[in-house]
């Protein structure tokens, strides 16, 4: 009964620039289900944003290309269907909100226009135009806006970030998602907002049984909300694992060091932070072999002729490192 | 030995609809060597203070001693040579180097300014550029050649250029990833114990700050509501908005199991325009009283060199959850006697 919501099988990202063609996102495969939290980390240029707008086929169109894969929604594959098709699919079965909410709310209509004019898109025909303001307020209200009748008037700049960023939310819920895409819905937020703002999507998910899909560079965020987690480095997957055992048991080497490198309670102030040596590699000089290979400390001969694929190593974790398969062994139970 | 000294800071910014007063009343102390963390969120006037330093930030009232120079009452010619005693180093180096030049040019510049001849700036700016770990070549090349952390690294040589005493950094590191910002941070420190510097250290991120920071200072809404040595301030935390952002950090699972609780209505900062009477915080305040809103309370001494801005005398025994990385869950290495 349980079969994933949302399932993505090697989906390739290809951008054309005028260097060349780069793999921008490199085989990435995912599954969600109803309820579930999925967060994809990685840091900037790994290919996470374009992956989020791939799957809304949002992409910019050249120079961003789907080159392959399968995108599912409830067994219905997104990659083929039209762009008016696709718009049916926006909204109702796939929303998305943004870092910058201020910058994707349209600054010359009010908030409660905005909100009209998406329950109208995504709502039944023939409802008047009293209910739908009323629906607007409700929805102002479920993102927990205090004087939500008064803030149906105002425009998006006079919204703080968080304000803005519960607007964006009931915007996205509008339609009545199943799967919302956030992508870094917290990044510009201060520590308490952003704090307020990831409660609020778990519950707002936890109401309405949505899939919830959270993209971010940030740790802290990934352990707060998700369920499982899937690491990207330069486009491809690195490590796939439920949440508690990214943090207790992180597999690939990467892990490793973001972990690692983030000053820890335990740590003693002052003390050197362990880093990771030099920089993420660009995607158009990607090496032959992992493309961490080059900043890890456990890279052997192989690493650097081989590219590693994602392989289950027990306990829901995979991971692409030869290393880190190399000591466990395939299909094993971990803990 | 103190090297600055802030009294009384104002600093006001005019604005079409008012004048913002971003800072109000402040006053501290840095000693040579340390580390000073002054952490808030977004609009509590903590870049406006950093610059004020500078004077890049319009003072209103008060005075900035900088090594027995009075910064506040100093003519603009004056002003130019004792900037070199204190420079800043920048969040954003996309915006703070000029694309235009080369990299050689940029850290050569304030050389330059104070008279340096073009040669003899030129070889320092190799120097520098070798200290923070770029090879001298990048020296020949524009800002747009390097990524995030590296521009970071010029920026760092830059305001190394002229031997300051005191570094301003301004969030240095927010904007950078992970793997990349651990190698800023150390940078800093090795480049501190190496020079001797003196450090104001303007971050939102309280992981980053207890790392680096001897003592903290904590701003809310143009003013200082609490400070203290770092590790007090952490493990027992007087000031009912610093208790709120240490419990904001991020922790395993916190949101997802909070959400059965029922998420919370937005509370905000208040309008900087139109602070409200009393104590600024009183708003989001879960121990607020009568007073706190009609009263504006003042600093007042703890023990072990601690200050707090509230009204009332919280218990300050209250575990804090430790830091934004709490979520690591490590066993602590050490103990340390809450104040």
């Amino acid at each position: 009964m349980n079969a994933p919501l949302l399932q993505v099988d090697d989906l390739r990202v290809s951008l054309d620039l005028r260097a060349g063609r780069v793999h921008a996102v490199e085989g990435m495969s995912l599954q969600l289900r109803a309820g579930e939290t999925l967060a994809i980390v990685g840091e900037s240029g790994c290919g996470k944003t374009l992956a989020a707008l791939a799957l809304m086929r949002l992409l910019p169109q050249p120079p961003a290309n789907i080159t392959a894969g399968r995108v599912r929604l409830d067994g219905r594959d997104l990659v083929s269907l039209d762009e008016a098709q696709m718009r049916r699919v926006r909204g109702p079965g796939l929303a998305m909100i943004f870092q910058d909410p201020i910058g994707s709310l349209n600054p010359v209509h009010t908030i409660g226009t905005q909100l009209v004019e998406a329950l109208h898109t995504h709502g039944p025909a023939g409802v008047d135009s009293r209910q739908t303001w009323q629906q607007a307020r409700q929805l102002l209200e479920d993102v927990r806006i205090p004087n939500a009748e008064a803030r149906l008037h105002d425009y998006p700049h006079r919204l703080s970030g968080g304000m803005a960023q519960r607007v964006m939310i009931a915007l996205a819920l509008a339609a009545r998602p199943r799967v919302l895409i956030a992508d870094e819905p917290t990044t510009a937020l201060d520590v308490t907002i952003q704090a307020q703002i990831l409660r609020l999507l778990k519950q707002l998910q936890r109401e309405r049984g949505m899939g919830l899909l959270i993209i971010t560079h940030d740790l802290g965020v990934v352990a707060e909300v998700a369920d499982r987690v899937l690491v990207m480095y330069a486009g491809r997957m690195a490590e796939q694992s439920p949440v508690e055992r990214l943090f207790d048991h992180p597999l690939h080497p990467y892990t490793q060091g973001l972990l690692a490198a983030t000053p820890a309670a335990g740590q003693r102030p002052g003390s050197p932070l362990s880093d990771i040596p030099g920089q993420v590699p660009e995607l158009a000089a990607l090496p032959v072999g992992c493309a961490f290979a080059g900043r890890c400390p456990c890279a052997f001969a192989r690493c650097r002729q081989e590219r590693p694929q994602l392989q289950p190593l027990g306990g829901g974790q995979s991971v692409a490192c030869f290393a880190a398969q190399s000591v466990s062994i395939p299909g094993r139970t971990l803990g | 030995m103190t090297l600055l000294q802030v009294h009384d800071l104002h600093v006001d910014h005019p604005t079409p609809s008012g004048v913002l007063r971003a800072v109000r009343g402040v006053g501290f102390t840095l000693q040579r060597g340390e580390t000073l963390g002054l952490v808030g969120e977004s609009g509590c006037g903590k870049s406006s203070l950093g610059r004020s330093l500078l004077r890049l930030a319009p003072v209103a009232a008060g005075r900035v001693m900088l090594d027995g120079h009075e910064l506040t009452a100093i003519t603009p010619r004056r002003l130019r040579q004792v900037r070199s005693l204190v420079q800043m180093v920048f969040q954003d180096n996309n915006a703070s180097l000029n694309p235009r030049h080369r990299v050689g040019t940029l850290v050569a510049q304030p050389l330059r300014v104070q008279g340096v001849p073009r040669r003899e700036a030129e070889a320092r700016a190799l120097d520098l550029l070798r200290r923070v770990g770029l090879s001298p070549s990048a020296a020949e090349r524009y800002p747009h050649e390097f990524s995030g952390g590296q521009r970071q690294r010029i920026g760092i040589a830059r305001a190394l250029a002229l031997q300051p005493r005191l570094l301003v950094c301004d969030e240095p590191v927010s904007a950078l990833d992970v793997s990349v910002r651990a190698q800023i941070i150390n940078l800093l420190q090795d480049l501190q114990a190496e020079l001797g510097l003196s450090m104001l250290f303007i971050s939102h991120d309280l992981s980053v700050v207890r790392h680096l920071c001897n003592r903290v200072l904590v701003m809310y809404l143009g003013r200082i509501v609490e400070s203290g040595p770092t590790e007090f301030v952490w493990r027992s935390p007087a000031h009912p908005y610093t208790r709120a952002l240490l419990a904001a950090a991020p922790r395993r699972r916190r949101a997802a199991d909070s959400a059965d609780a029922g998420a919370d209505a937005a509370i905000e900062l208040p309008n900087p325009l139109a602070p409200p009477p009393g104590c600024a915080f009183a708003g989001r305040c879960p121990h607020a009283t009568a007073r706190c809103r009609s009263e504006q309370p003042l600093l007042r001494a703890l023990a072990n060199g601690r200050e707090v801005a509230c009204h009332l005398d919280l218990p300050l025994a209250v575990p804090a959850p430790l830091t934004s990385t709490a979520f690591r869950e490590k066993p602590h290495a050490r103990s340390s006697q809450p104040g």
